[in-house]
């Protein structure tokens, strides 16, 4: 039962992915191809033969992702409720049980995509913050050339002062 | 030279411990960092104003700009220290959601 293995490491990384909310984005994508993986097995096996409509919407993720997996998702549990194979009943369930976690997690991580404060942290550092720091530090560093490059009657009493300043820093340093 | 460089380091440093606040699940090394970055953000305001009474005209100009800009980025660090501690953890929903 190659699907439901498939699952279960679909599963796994799912609660990799919702414990570091951070790596959402990239790893959204590997999940899906996974998930393609998982479905293309038990299609092989002929287990989910009619799932392929329904997967077609995949790529527009996650928007579309929703109405696809609804489809996929019905198709497949009408394939596995119907099953008249009593040998592969067990197998099947498994897959079941693995199919359901799968969307529990699914659903998480699409309430994480959209509650991801970690990424919304990292964007504002990146787009507001590190901008100014950069200019500070840039001005900072601008005006110590400038101090030293003054003649020395003008710039010694700015340098000392500035240097004075500088030399104990009113922060502890790490 | 090599001291006035250390005071360009404020600007690495406040970005740094932002990074790790964001990175940590540690409530303790939250607030030691909310601390570290209020301290940073204060000597960077200092050396600021000290430039603004500086015998400088052009660096006086600067700086004044920059103060401004330090003032407004008080407020972006305070939502990303706010972001940062919404940690939204697998089956817990964070406070007040």
């Amino acid at each position: 039962m190659v699907g439901a293995r498939q699952l279960d490491r679909v599963n796994a990384r799912m609660q990799t992915l919702v414990d570091d909310v951070g790596k959402a984005d990239n790893l959204n994508s590997a999940l899906r191809i996974e998930l393609l993986g998982a479905i293309r097995m038990e299609k092989n096996a002929a287990l989910v033969g009619r799932t392929k409509p329904g997967l077609r919407s995949l790529p527009g993720w996650p928007t579309s992702m929703r109405n696809g997996w609804r489809t996929c998702s019905r198709s497949s549990k009408r394939q596995l409720d119907t099953s008249g194979d009593a040998n592969q009943q067990a197998d099947l369930d498994k897959f079941r049980n693995g199919w359901q976690l799968y969307r529990q997690s699914l659903n998480e991580v699409l309430k994480l995509a959209q509650a991801n404060t970690n990424t919304r942290a990292r964007r504002l550092l990146r787009d507001e913050v590190q901008p100014v720091a950069d200019d500070l530090e840039a001005f900072f560093e601008r005006t110590a050339v400038r101090l030293a490059e003054k003649p020395a009657a003008e710039g010694a009493a700015n340098s000392a002062a500035w240097r004075h300043r500088c030399a104990r820093p009113p922060w502890p340093r790490s | 030279m090599a001291t006035s460089l250390r005071a360009a380091a404020l600007a690495s440093e406040l970005t740094n411990l932002l990074h790790r606040h964001v990175s940590s699940t540690d409530e303790t090394e939250m607030n030691e960092l909310d601390a570290r970055v209020r301290e940073v953000l204060e000597a960077a305001a200092a050396s600021l104003a000290d430039l603004k009474s500086a015998n400088d005209p052009s660096a006086q100009a600067e700086a004044l700009r920059l103060g401004a800009e330090v003032r407004k980025l008080k407020s972006q660090v305070a939502e990303i220290q706010r972001l940062s501690r919404e940690k939204y953890e697998f089956g817990r929903r964070p406070a007040g959601a």
